[in-house]
């Protein structure tokens, strides 16, 4: 679904052809372009893909008014924007050239946008990260776009593979916060604002949805009604995008079941559709609770099983559309399920949101972790830190066996992984524990794993994902709710709980929570042992020069290394994902 | 003997440091049924390369069984031995009674079956001071930062926000019998892991008990887990616990995990531990209320650190006893036949 890319700087003719080129797998429907001369050596141009279900062009440019301004996505608080497509004459848009900073930052909805007013050019990625644009500056110009791979179509652009970016993505299956497993080119986080002025780039964060903790009691509050009222809102908000009711993704949990609810509320005559995974009836699933609610709701559903077979072929591929690595096995059933999905939609409503923003699994782990405090092994700086990272349950553990030591050096270590969590924990504010651990889930995982695996899923088959548990107004008013609501005793949640508790049956509001258990650690010993043989053989191992060839062949061999290693099918997993990743992006 | 630090075949006779790496060799391979080497292997076994904690009975169960599968090799070397011999005797009594070659065949299998099976039935003839006094020696000669301790470490949680951490409630509280268990599931991170507040029966961490004391005052359906050995004091664990009001239990709903008496007909080869006061021999597959009396127990945590945190999770997600009935069901399914990790 649609795409944003282009540059500003001095002008690289066929550079625009190139880069929508290389993204024509999110331009099903061809693409528009604009720009914007300045001066000989100072240009705009822009592209973008254009989407099945937006109208209009999200393109304009002014020589005059020296003004030329695009994005992807939706606004949901632009009156008249989406489906009718941009014009100068627009009074908001006349706002946005007289105060383009302010303007930006108040901008609402699932989107990336570029605004250049005259020497002047911002880029801007909505507050909870559901669009997401890289850029990178070299000596000519700055380029950007919404998938790190059509800036190389700039030849100044280099591929240099960040050393660091190694143990980030082995510890938390992403490469958190601003940096790529690029040097030199950097994902604008959620809620920000580029300004790129005489050459000089300068970034600020203007969502500072932390600020919004309450400092005083509001007992007397109904934060459930609050979340009620907002969650409809952004469910409104994300049904007026298209014409036909959106297709809802369901999973079984509260999450998906709340908004499938809550949409099907809105179509009362129409069943809408849905679409849930599952990897067989051998495996552990949820298919009793989303038979639930899908019958509850009356949908016309569609069940997806998942095996390996179905997806192999296609998996180096899917890793290509990832852009960047993602070690999560989920993100096949995000494309499978995207894929399926676009046949019959092109734009579906998800759960996700409802982790980040009202009570993650990592939360009572955290208190404990609070309240044990360090362990006799540990130090006392860091540990929470430290902790953080071991909750992921990823390869933190390992990475002194499983990384060359020359490449932890040069990454800086366990340290460099802590200074990534320290300024949350230490942060002013939000003062909570549990808001802190929140910002640290939006602000990480949401914005840099969640958001952007469902952006590249989805946009790779022409659908738009929308979660209305991300808005922004949501998200302000989770950082409001006490944290007890949040979590109340064990229960996470509970506030939305609550909220929804008319909507949604009592078993799936009552349920604890239970992640899509991808059953990777089966398939290793199944359906794809060949394939992974064959994928990390010592041979390409040795060659990549970065894993320790003997660790990964003990991964590989679980049943009968003396190692055992923890979750070594989700690790292998991961090392599969970063091989397909890294000899497609950094060349075989 | 071989070197377990750099694999240098050391003779006996040039003494107990390696002529190669200076290591330090702690047990005398003569005198001893184990060597430094075979320690070693089995500590790096246990710890998964250095990963995890581990108590003194699961070395202790480790070595035992490495002792017992010697002697199972042993076993393997003498079958092949009588099938030797017999074959032997055949030809001899080709030549001596041809005649009864079939008779004289037989009698030598069967002389020599017998002998194996009688060698096959007799017990391992090892005290629980044969293995004590091999941890004991190698401990001290190489101490393991792994091996945890009865001894209870200082909890220094984050005061500052212990006030907003008693607002909220872990998912169960899990009491051990044994403080070195305690020690054991937290060194390993089993309480981050399974959201699980951990102390032990003797009120152990301190600093924990008294943060579960308001937590189950503030949150009283908290979910309240035992684990316990197979012995006297383990199976009375929940009536002690009960009659301590410290502990606030009176009218909850207690899930004892066991180990209990009544499901160790499931363990394939459970080791028997004697009364550390008295007897000194170790049983297997012994008969329940005989051991019992004698004051035998089977410590719970008899298998490796990984494989018994992972029955431990799976038995506190179905709510059901170690090695019950309903756990076996779960943990092995319909077709498995053994249990991973006992015997």
């Amino acid at each position: 679904m649609s795409c944003l890319f282009g540059y500003i700087g001095e002008p690289d003719i066929g550079l625009l052809d190139r880069m929508a080129d290389i993204l024509k797998h999110r331009c099903h429907y061809k693409w528009e372009k604009t720009k914007l001369a300045l001066s000989p050596t100072h240009i705009v141009e822009m592209g973008r893909g254009i989407a099945s279900w937006g109208a209009g062009t999200q393109l304009i440019s002014h020589q005059k008014q020296k003004v030329v301004f695009g994005y992807s996505g939706v606004f949901f608080n632009v009156p008249g924007q989406n489906g009718q497509g941009l014009n100068t004459e627009n009074p908001y848009f006349q706002r946005l050239l007289a105060n383009p900073e302010m303007i930006l930052s108040e901008l609402e909805g699932a989107f990336i946008g570029v605004l250049t007013k005259g020497d002047c050019s911002f880029l801007v990625r909505d507050a909870a990260g559901v669009k997401v644009i890289y850029w990178t500056r070299n000596k000519k110009r700055l380029v950007f776009a919404s998938e790190i791979k059509a800036l190389f179509a700039d030849r100044l652009v280099n591929r240099k593979l960040r050393t660091r970016s190694l143990p980030e993505y082995l510890t938390f299956s992403f490469v958190p916060g601003k940096n790529t497993m690029f040097e030199d080119i950097f994902e604008l986080q959620p809620g920000n604002i580029l300004k790129y002025h005489n050459g000089v780039v300068r970034t600020r964060r203007h969502f500072l949805f932390e600020n919004f903790e309450a400092t005083h009691s509001l007992s007397d509050t109904d934060f459930s009604g609050m979340v009620r009222t907002d969650l409809e809102n952004s469910v409104d908000e994300c049904c007026a995008i298209s014409k036909k009711p959106p297709a809802v993704f369901v999973s079984g949990g509260i999450d998906s079941s709340a908004i499938l609810a809550l949409t099907a509320k809105k179509f009362p005559q129409m069943p809408i559709k849905t679409f849930s995974i599952h990897f067989g009836a051998q495996y552990a699933n949820e298919n009793d609770f989303i038979s639930m609610i899908v019958n509850r709701y009356n949908t016309d559903h569609t069940w997806l099983e998942i095996k390996p077979k179905a997806f192999l072929k296609k998996m180096r591929h899917i890793i290509w559309c990832l852009d960047d690595p993602i070690g999560d096995p989920i993100t096949i059933p995000n494309f499978l399920i995207a894929e399926k999905a676009s046949k019959v939609a092109d734009v579906v409503l998800n759960g996700e949101g409802g982790d980040p923003c009202f009570g993650g699994p990592k939360n009572i782990a955290m208190l404990l972790s609070l309240l044990y405090g360090p362990l006799p092994n540990e130090t006392v700086e860091n540990y929470l830190e430290k902790n953080y990272l071991l909750s992921y349950r990823k390869c933190f553990s390992d990475l002194s066996q499983l990384l060359n030591p020359d490449i932890i050096k040069a990454s800086g270590g366990e340290e460099a992984l802590y200074s990534i969590i320290t300024p949350f924990i230490e942060a002013k504010t939000p003062r909570h524990f549990i808001n802190k651990l929140m910002s640290i889930n939006i602000r990480l995982k949401g914005a840099n794993l969640i958001l952007v695996k469902v952006d590249k899923m989805t946009s790779a088959n022409q659908v738009l994902a929308l979660p209305p548990l991300f808005s922004k107004k949501i998200i302000e008013t989770s950082m409001m709710c006490p944290p007890e609501l949040k979590l109340a005793g064990n229960i996470e949640k509970d506030v939305l709980k609550k909220a929804v508790e008319d909507v949604v049956p009592s078993p799936i509001c009552l349920r604890p929570k239970s992640g899509m258990m991808v059953p990777v650690k089966f398939w290793f010993k199944g359906e794809m042992k060949r394939y992974a043989k064959r994928i990390l053989s010592r041979k390409r191992i040795n060659q990549l020069g970065i894993f320790n060839a003997d660790y990964v062949h003990n991964l590989m061999n679980y049943d009968k290394s003396e190692i055992q290693s923890y979750r070594f099918g989700l690790k292998l997993w991961m090392l599969i994902t970063f091989i397909h990743w890294y000899e497609q992006m950094l060349g075989e | 003997m071989k070197c377990p630090e750099c694999g240098y075949g050391q003779k006996y006779k040039f003494g107990m440091i390696c002529s190669s790496c200076k290591y330090q060799f702690a047990i005398d391979p003569k005198a001893s049924p184990l060597t430094d080497f075979a320690v070693k292997k089995t500590i790096d076994r246990i710890t998964g390369l250095d990963q995890y904690y581990f108590t003194y009975f699961q070395l202790f169960s480790a070595l035992y069984r490495l002792i017992e599968k010697k002697k199972t090799l042993n076993m393997v070397v003498i079958f092949i031995f009588s099938l030797g011999f017999t074959i032997i005797g055949y030809f001899v009594s080709l030549s001596i009674a041809p005649g009864m070659k079939s008779v004289f065949t037989a009698l030598i299998f069967i002389c020599c079956m017998i002998l194996f099976l009688w060698i096959r039935q007799r017990p391992l003839n090892l005290s629980f001071n044969d293995i004590d006094s091999l941890i004991q020696a190698y401990t001290k000669a190489h101490p393991q930062e792994k091996m945890v301790t009865e001894t209870a470490f200082e909890v220094n949680g984050h005061k500052n926000y212990l006030k907003e951490i008693l607002k909220h409630a872990p998912e169960q509280v899990l009491i051990t019998q044994r403080h070195d268990m305690a020690n054991m599931l937290i060194l390993n991170r089993f309480h981050t892991e399974h959201k699980t507040l951990i102390l032990s029966a003797n009120m152990q961490p301190a600093y924990i008990f008294k943060a579960y004391q308001q937590i189950i005052k503030k949150f009283p359906d908290t979910r309240i887990l035992l684990i316990h050995d197979a012995s006297k004091e383990g199976i009375q664990l929940k009536s002690t616990l009960l009659k301590q009001t410290k502990w606030a239990l009176d009218g909850k709903t207690i899930i004892d995990l066991g180990l209990h008496y009544s499901h160790i007909k499931n363990l394939e080869k459970p080791i028997w531990i004697p009364d550390l006061a008295t007897s000194n021999i170790i049983l297997t597959r012994g008969v329940t209320e005989d051991n019992i009396k004698k004051g035998y127990r089977i410590p719970v945590d008899q298998t490796f650190p990984r494989i018994f945190m992972e029955h431990l999770t799976l038995a506190i997600g179905i709510g059901a006893p170690l090695f019950s009935d309903d756990f076996m069901k779960e943990a092995i399914g319909d077709n498995g036949s053994v249990l991973p990790g006992y015997g």
